[in-house]
């Protein structure tokens, strides 16, 4: 870097810190502009959405009436059993039961029967029944599935599918399908292009001053770049670097954007320090409010229990007091029974 | 029934115990594969003959599935009766079509396990999503798995999302008539849970009606 007089410098950098707030003004501009634009589109970019999306539930609403429906063989659940086996034994236990139940109905109309029979029908009636009550659901549950099984076969032995009919149906609606796939993609392009024309619409007016802008921040950026002396990153300390040579707190660019780089480190440190110590001492505050809040319930718990304490003694004490009582009372019974 | 029962049923239970216990025993896949098993395949003449007949036969890969697994079962059990048996591919007869070997939508069925409701809404809880959408996307990649199944593969992901209106990665109906009507019902019987997004387009399948739908 040549030396120059700081006068000279001084100037310059004023120079560069003009064009470099032209530039932001005008890049402000320029942002202004295009959020206006934008704001203007929304309601036309929202419009074309929910049409978009209004023909396509149409469209679907009237294809899905097409939609193949599902044989109720595939659905209607086909009934399973619980069991998986059925013991002969089970039905045996409840032959012998209806059996010797019956024999002991006759026996008691007074129908007689051989000794050895006698015997043998009350215990059987006896263990048969109680097997029975224990093993008669394996086979109720059979019956009962068989049943339903039955049912379902008797709901659906006269449906019957054809290949030729099932092939037409979903051909048809994959026609249909492709079909309004395309009249969809033509309504798209046409909003499409009409959002477009919008856009164009409203941009039109400010399409010259966009690009006076942007010609504008081109040489303005052309300009900085051939003055120099401040690289890009620091183009923000411009301001300081001036004040510093101007008070002559720097002697020359290079201190003066030491200085300006140091002083701006030194702002960012006691702000992120600052905002740690805000941090901490949300967390402190917190801290001590949760303390209270426990000292609280601490107190609260310890009150309960002294009063726990006072109801459990009283009961203890009208408990005694109530045993007293009923023992003199029963001495005062013996002693009565003991005179008489 | 139960207590009091009718003498006559208990008496044809004792005479016919063996045939009754091979109807609720859960027939293995030796027995499908067996003389007795062609011949009870045979024997399924009618469409709801032969829904149960594969219903039982998928149904013994898993004898303990949820009602999710059941469902799913029932819904292959149909494609495979409605659409692939008696079919001129080579697992549209008998022994091939029991054979999970041999045929692509039992060797998907034997090893599919369903997401049953409570992991859907468990699910649908924790990731904060509708439990219908959900279901929906669930059964999508059911669909999409079957369908990669049929054709040998496991690139599912091109059965998940397709171009609106190409139906490209599918079998057209010129290509191979019966694989079409094969695909077609599987993705019609397996995805019918009635949920309807106009995002999605149209149910039950899951394509767009637009490109943007693509990556939703």
């Amino acid at each position: 870097m040549m030396r120059m007089s700081n006068a000279n410098l001084i100037e310059q950098l004023r120079e560069l810190s003009a064009v470099k707030r032209r530039m932001l003004q005008n890049f402000d501009e320029k942002n202004e502009i295009k959020e206006a634009q934008q704001e203007e589109l929304n309601e036309s970019i929202e419009t074309y959405l929910e049409k978009k999306e209004n023909f396509k539930e149409k469209k679907a609403e009237a294809l899905s009436e097409l939609v193949p429906s599902v044989n109720p063989l595939a659905t209607d659940k086909l009934p399973s059993c619980d069991v998986k086996e059925v013991k002969p034994v089970s039905a045996i236990f409840g032959l012998v039961f209806y059996a010797t139940f019956i024999l002991f109905v006759l026996s008691t109309f007074g129908i007689s029967f051989p000794m050895w029979m006698a015997f043998i029908i009350v215990p059987g009636l006896l263990v048969s029944g109680v097997m029975w009550l224990l093993k008669n659901g394996e086979i109720s549950k059979y019956f009962e599935w068989e049943q339903q099984r039955n049912d379902w076969h008797k709901k659906y032995a006269s449906v019957t599918v054809s290949r030729e009919e099932m092939a037409r149906q979903y051909a048809n609606f994959e026609k249909k399908f492709a079909k309004t796939a395309m009249e969809f993609k033509e309504f798209e392009a046409v909003e499409n292009s009409k959002l477009e024309m919008k856009r164009e619409a409203i941009s039109a007016p400010y399409k010259e001053r966009i690009e006076e802008l942007n010609a504008l921040l081109e040489a303005d950026y052309a300009e900085i770049q051939r003055i120099g002396l401040v690289h890009d990153d620091y183009l923000h300390l411009l301001d300081k670097i001036i004040e510093y040579l101007e008070t002559g707190r720097a002697d020359d660019l290079k201190e003066a954007l030491n200085l300006a780089i140091e002083e701006s480190q030194k702002m960012e440190n006691e702000a992120a320090r600052r905002e740690e110590a805000y941090r901490q001492e949300q967390i402190l505050r917190e801290q001590a409010r949760q303390n209270m809040l426990h000292n609280q319930e601490m107190e609260r718990m310890e009150q309960k229990r002294a009063e726990d304490a006072r109801v459990h003694a009283a009961q203890m004490e009208a408990h005694a007091r109530a045993q007293a009582e009923e023992t003199k009372k029963l001495r005062r019974e013996l002693e009565r029974q003991g005179r008489s | 029934m139960g207590f009091i029962m009718s003498p006559l049923k208990l008496l044809q239970v004792i005479s016919t115990s063996a045939e009754i216990n091979r109807k609720l025993d859960g027939k293995g896949l030796k027995w499908y594969l067996s003389k007795e098993g062609g011949e009870s395949h045979a024997k399924a003449k009618t469409l709801p003959q032969k829904v149960e007949y594969f219903y039982g036969l998928l149904r013994s890969f898993n004898s303990d599935v949820g009602i999710a697994d059941a469902k799913f079962l029932q819904s292959m059990a149909y494609v495979i009766a409605a659409t692939v048996d008696g079919t001129s591919k080579p697992y549209g007869v008998w022994p091939a079509i029991v054979d999970p070997e041999q045929n692509p939508l039992v060797g998907f069925a034997k090893e599919h396990r369903s997401a049953d409701i409570s992991t859907v809404m468990k699910m649908s809880k924790e990731h904060d999503i509708d439990y219908m959408e959900l279901t929906y996307d669930v059964e999508q990649l059911t669909v999409a798995r079957a369908l990669a199944a049929l054709r040998g593969s496991d690139d599912y992901e091109m059965f998940m999302y397709t171009t609106p209106g190409a139906y490209e990665n599918l079998t057209s109906e010129e290509e191979d008539p019966e694989l079409f009507l094969i695909e077609r019902c599987i993705i019609f019987t397996l995805g019918d849970s009635g949920y309807y997004d106009s995002d999605n387009g149209v149910g039950p399948y899951n394509f767009g009606l637009s490109e943007d739908d693509e990556n939703e």
